[in-house]
């Protein structure tokens, strides 16, 4: 999967440091894993990726 | 990466009984020489069939499995046939089986109705579920994309419809290669951020209700949300309808063509059934004509005697004309010499009548009386001859004859050309089956329905956009509101919908960056294997459109136009070449009648490039085609098997291991 997917983050992080520097690298790296392991199970995605979140939003303050 | 081990195959199309093709595990490629009608093409149908349950024939027309029995045993009483792929995928085991046989309680079987399919996938050992069975061959080599891996040599119009930017097949394969280059894992993203983003825009709301400052706010910014909600719900469901049609139109396309000749036939049917109704009211109104020239055709029967006693009754009168003269002077005189004799006066002269004088006019009247009767008759048959010639005039009329005849002739000539038409559409009806026109009649209609649906889809779609544009730009202008009140409660739910907003923004962003990214990279890709298999040195490489089609560019900067069937080969290559080379999903190429357009350095071009597009390639070749010492020569140590199909008979080939060489 890191091979697959490191072409997508690498697009990604060249835009969030242009435009959002603001969002954390690592929160949108992971948010390309878990549509990567859901693409079979779409239901899915939302909820981690909400979890993810929440759980930067508490770390952040 | 999808690596097939072996093909197993139960009396599939010319293959009696159980026959299989074994294909080395170390990269390389694998020939199979068949001769024409030996079976290559059936067997690229057989991993078509096994994936997809399809198989086409020339011209990419669907053929009912029933048709794909070996006939051989057929006739012996066996009336089914099985496939059986056994491969790998990123170290998975499967082992995919498709077979068609007759139904349980079923000995004869008569047509399609009597047979049954029967599909099923072992992952490891275990078998899949039939949704599951379904996910993972779709997620291994959707069908959509299994042009650029099943290579057919002689459907190289699949890959000029990339050419169309508005192609709506093309846009179709366009999402498939999309799919197969991994922008689902963004698009999936950017779906799913925006759910989020519209959860945490309703809980803010929610939470600015709680406080009584926003309260108003909160609600109106509820509500709004609510209704975006709503209309994205609505765009979502109006875009898969599109989609769905679309896929509908492309397919209704596809048949349109295939049946093109029959459509055209019966179009010119329909035409010709028009002008038989239009021939058959104009020669009922011909025959009309006819019949009324007809009722009066007696006249000319009669016209020349009619003419003949005219003629003789004018001269009669003319005759008469003069004694009349004659008469009417005689009368004038008698009238005269009676006054003068009563008056014993001269009416001319004024003068009396001496008595010799009147003698005289009264012997001259004497006369004059004695011819009366003689005049009286004259008068008679005067007015008798006048009386005829008035009858017979009005009874002459124009000889109809050359009227009448070019009425039967018109009559004549119009019935043949209705003859003729009647014969063509007979021939027409001889070479289509009612079956056939009532389909074409068929995929007609629903066409032109499913043009119309796709129509009123997208004027919803730009409609319910608007909307939504409107929405935003008023959830926005709440939000600014909003964010200029400070307060703990909703501080936490504003600071979600902002990341959430900021991440959506980010993937929409990615989604076409990336886009454009792996198009460039395709393109680079395919230029660069293009040049190496071309032997044109003017040529610059390939330049992609929308869609994934190539253009070749002339090293004067100018796309080539027009290109031959070999080109069309060359580029398609290319294509796959590239597509393997940039997608997560890779696979075997197999190839049927590769070389047919290509002279000997392309082909020798190409047959070295193949190892480097994939790891696995299996080619289906006849001997002149591809010599088997060439294709040793050519591909030196990645040359991994050669298998050879071995005529038994007209109906059955058996696949040889080996076998190359004459």
């Amino acid at each position: 999967m890191t091979d697959e997917t490191d072409d997508l983050k690498g697009t990604l992080e060249n835009i969030r440091e242009q435009e959002y520097p603001d969002l954390p690298a690592d929160l949108v790296e992971h948010i390309v894993e878990i549509e990567y392991d859901s693409l079979e199970d779409r239901a899915r995605a939302p909820k981690e990726i909400n979890k993810i979140v929440e759980e930067y939003l508490g770390e952040d303050g | 990466m999808l690596n097939i081990r072996s093909i197993t195959l139960e009396d599939f199309g010319p293959f009696k009984g159980t026959q299989s093709i074994t294909l080395p595990e170390d990269p390389g490629v694998t020939v199979v020489f068949g001769e024409n009608m030996r079976g290559k093409t059936m067997l690229l149908n057989s991993i078509r069939y096994a994936l997809y349950g399809r198989v086409l024939s020339r011209g990419s027309k669907e053929i009912s499995p029933e048709q794909v029995i070996n006939w051989e045993s057929k006739e012996e009483g066996k009336h089914s046939f099985k496939v059986i792929l056994d491969f790998e995928h990123e170290d998975d085991d499967y082992e995919l089986t498709r077979m068609f046989k007759p139904r349980d309680g079923v000995t004869e079987p008569v047509d399609d109705d009597d047979y049954i399919e029967e599909v099923y996938l072992r992952k490891n050992g275990d078998v899949l579920g039939p949704d599951e069975k379904d996910r993972e061959l779709n997620r291994i080599m959707p069908e959509k994309v299994s042009r650029f891996f099943l290579f057919d040599g002689e459907l190289l119009q699949q890959y000029e419809e990339l050419l169309v930017d508005e192609s709506k097949m093309g846009q179709r394969i366009r999402e498939a290669i999309e799919r197969i280059l991994g922008l689902p894992v963004l698009t999936n993203a950017r779906a799913d951020l925006r759910e989020l983003l519209e959860d945490a825009e309703k809980a803010e709301s929610k939470a600015a209700q709680r406080n009584q400052k926003t309260q108003e706010l909160g609600a109106q910014l509820e509500s709004l949300t609510e209704t975006r909600s709503h209309l994205n719900d609505e765009l979502e469901e109006l875009k898969e309808d599109l989609s769905d049609l679309q896929d509908r139109e492309a397919s209704l396309h596809e048949d349109r063509k295939k049946i093109e000749a029959i459509r055209d036939r019966v179009e010119e049917k329909k035409d010709l059934e028009e002008e038989v109704d239009q021939l058959n009211d104009d020669i009922d109104g011909h025959q009309q004509r006819l019949r009324d020239e007809m009722a009066d055709a007696w006249r000319g029967i009669i016209r020349n005697p009619i003419q003949k006693k005219l003629e003789a009754l004018r001269k009669r009168e003319s005759d008469l004309r003069s004694t009349q003269t004659r008469i009417a002077v005689r009368k004038e005189l008698a009238n005269r010499f009676e006054k003068a004799v009563e008056g014993s006066h001269c009416p001319v002269c004024e003068q009396d009548l001496g008595e010799e004088t009147e003698s005289h006019i009264k012997k001259e009247l004497e006369d004059l009386r004695q011819v009366e009767e003689q005049d009286t008759e004259a008068e008679e048959e005067y007015r008798d001859v006048a009386r005829a010639i008035s009858i017979l005039e009005d009874l002459e009329a124009p000889d109809p004859a050359e009227r009448i005849e070019g009425i039967v002739q018109t009559i004549d000539r119009l019935k043949a050309e209705r003859t003729d038409k009647k014969d063509t559409i007979a021939d027409i009806e001889n070479e289509i089956e009612s079956s056939q026109e009532d389909e074409v009649h068929a995929i007609n209609r629903e066409y032109k329905d499913v043009i119309k649906k796709i129509q009123a889809t997208e004027d919803a779609i730009e409609e319910t956009e608007e909307e939504i544009k409107e929405a935003n730009q008023n959830i926005k202008k709440l939000q600014a509101q909003l964010d200029k009140e400070s307060g703990a409660d909703f501080e936490k739910e504003r600071e979600r919908r902002k990341i959430f907003k900021h991440l959506r923004d980010l993937f929409d962003d990615g989604v076409d960056v990336y886009r454009d990214k792996l198009r460039d990279e395709v393109e680079e890709d395919a230029s660069r294997i293009f040049l190496d298999l071309t032997t044109e040195p003017e040529y610059d490489g390939l330049r992609i459109n929308e869609n994934y089609g190539l253009t070749i560019v002339h090293e004067d900067g100018d796309d080539i136009p027009v290109r031959s069937a070999g080109a069309e080969h060359v580029v398609a290559l290319s294509l796959m070449g590239a597509l393997q080379n940039n997608a997560p999903l890779q696979g075997p190429i197999i190839m049927d009648s590769p070389f047919g357009r290509l002279d000997e350095q392309h082909e020798k071009n190409v047959v070295q490039a193949l190892p480097a597009m994939t790891d696995q390639v299996l080619l289906l070749v006849y001997r002149s085609e591809l010599r088997p010492e060439a294709a040793r020569d050519f591909l030196k140590g990645k040359l991994r098997a050669e298998y050879s199909m071995e005529r038994i008979s007209a109906r059955h080939t058996d696949l040889v291991k080996g076998g190359g060489d004459d």
